[in-house]
């Protein structure tokens, strides 16, 4: 009976022999990666040996790398946060007040479809070339979607739940508090993924091409300029567990407290 | 004082469209009324229209001579879907009237236990719906319903979404349940056999606008139980209903 309700973590997903095939694989590519590089001759190429060397000296000695992850991981700290608190409030409003849908929409989704990259050299005109521009384009890429998974949660709410807790005389603060917001937070978890996701690149794309500041984004830039690759691919891995994090770390917190949600 | 639920002449309207005219009868307490008709004749509007989830144009319903023109205790709706929050357990799920009512939670839920062991779901209380089949969920949805100790029970097609051997089961079932907890009972479904195995009487609606084409006194002993479907009596209902069916069906224009 119990097994029924077992957690689902990464590692019982992956019985035995996957774990095999994915160990035999990575070492696949570890191997034709290292003896690739070593033939092609061009020794400033990162290789796995090589990585593996700049992981302790990188983290430990490269004096730029944490002050720019600071940098860059507050800026997106506060971009998400505040796209999180703005994209719910836009969104719950626009799925609950048809007037707002109205005005809105068109923004949401314009902003949406506009590829991020693009509006930053406006942004940068407006706000300087400073991190003020890169938090600008936060917020132009991450809202939108925490807008959009919040309106659907409560246009979705709307057509299911809400007959049920009104048939049984549920009042208004009932349906909110009791209703609205379990309902949309499958929603709001989509969407929170989506945002951070958005909201990551943004942060690095900005600081490319800003190119001021001290960012890890532009640390990355600075390594790769000056040949070193295997410290530039360790500064790489930070951001990708980042990514992950925000990932697979808001999945297992959800399956943790909120066991009833399903992906 | 007159007991029961009484509706009379409701019209309800959709935009310029109208969905079902003057409609009137009568569920007498501890009585089940079986509605049925082709699909799309308004029957899941009419049943939202007798406790007030939806509003009529004219005409109005009444249980034991008090209006109810939006939804109150003491009317209960079974779902076709069946309506279960996810992010609760099967134990707060057929809480959730008793709470929304204003009864304290341990209370509620002490009440809501004796009901999921009326309808057997015992042991599965601290379960997510998810985690159960479909005719285990409809059986918490009818716990749900069961724990407000309605008057009136409105099932919108409540085994419409479950596989023919569940049907069958949860039918029977159904009838048990209802000879230890008997309440007046509207029973909205497609299947023929189904509402003359339930039905005390069954409304045949039919007609665009909607409207009562006949009304089919079904004489069946109770308590019913699977026997009563290979009795004559229940096959001659069955057949007479079928006819009516497939009579405005035919004069609808919607033979799909």
């Amino acid at each position: 009976m119990e097994s029924l309700v077992a957690p689902k973590t990464l590692l019982t997903q992956l019985n035995n022999t996957n774990l095999k095939i994915r160990l035999f694989a990575i070492g696949i590519v570890l191997l034709v990666w290292q003896v690739g590089v070593s033939g092609l001759g061009k020794p400033f190429m990162a290789t796995p040996l090589g990585i593996l060397q700049a992981i302790p000296k990188t983290l430990l000695n490269d004096k730029k790398l944490w002050p720019g992850v600071f940098e860059t991981f507050g800026v997106v700290f506060q971009g998400i946060s505040i796209s999180v608190l703005l994209g719910v409030i836009l969104g719950l409003m626009m799925g609950r007040i048809p007037a707002i849908s109205y005005a809105f929409a068109p923004y949401v989704n314009g902003f949406y479809a506009t590829p991020m990259v693009a509006v930053l050299p406006l942004f940068t005109l407006w706000f300087g070339f400073n991190v003020s521009a890169t938090l600008a384009l936060v917020l132009f890429a991450a809202i939108p979607p925490m807008a959009v998974a919040a309106w659907d949660g409560t246009k979705a709410l709307q057509i299911k739940y809400l007959e049920v807790a009104k048939s049984f005389g549920a009042r208004r603060r009932d349906i909110w508090l009791g209703i609205a917001i379990p309902s949309s937070l499958p929603f709001l978890i989509a969407g929170f993924r989506l945002s951070s996701g958005r909201a990551l690149s943004a942060v690095v794309i900005a600081e490319f091409l800003i190119g001021t500041g001290n960012g890890l984004g532009i640390h990355i830039m600075r390594l790769a300029q000056t040949f070193k690759h295997n410290e530039a691919i360790v500064a790489l891995f930070i951001l990708t567990f980042a990514g992950l994090f925000l990932a697979v770390g808001v999945e297992s917190l959800v399956r943790r407290f909120l066991p009833w949600f399903r992906k | 004082m007159q007991n029961g639920l009484k509706i009379e002449n409701l019209t309800k309207y959709y935009g310029e469209m109208c969905v079902f005219k003057d409609i009137s009868f009568e569920i007498g307490p501890k009585e089940i009324v079986s509605v049925v008709g082709p699909s799309g004749c308004g029957k899941t509007t009419l049943l939202r229209c007798l406790n007030g989830l939806i509003q009529v144009d004219s005409g109005q319903v009444t249980l034991d001579g008090d209006l109810i023109n939006k939804p109150r205790p003491g009317i209960a709706i079974v779902f076709q879907d069946f309506g279960l929050f996810p992010w609760k357990t099967v134990l707060d799920n057929v809480a959730y009237g008793l709470v929304v009512g204003g009864m304290a939670k341990s209370k509620a839920r002490e009440i809501s236990m004796n009901f999921i062991k009326l309808v057997a779901l015992e042991g599965f209380e601290d379960r997510y719906p998810h985690q159960l089949s479909g005719g285990m969920q409809q059986r918490a949805g009818l716990a749900r319903a069961l724990a407000v100790d309605p008057k009136v029970l409105l099932m919108d097609e409540p085994f419409g979404a479950l596989d023919a051997q569940t049907r069958e089961l949860m039918q029977f079932e159904l009838l048990q349940i209802w000879d230890k907890n008997p309440a007046s009972m509207l029973f909205v479904t497609h299947g023929i056999d189904e509402a003359v195995l339930m039905g005390d009487r069954v409304i045949v609606l039919g007609g665009s606008p909607s409207s009562i084409h006949e009304i089919v006194e079904v004489n069946l002993p109770r308590p019913r139980d699977a026997s009563v479907i290979a009795t004559k009596e229940f096959q001659d209902l069955r057949s007479h209903v079928w006819d009516l069916v497939m009579t405005v069906r035919r004069n609808t224009g919607k033979n799909a």
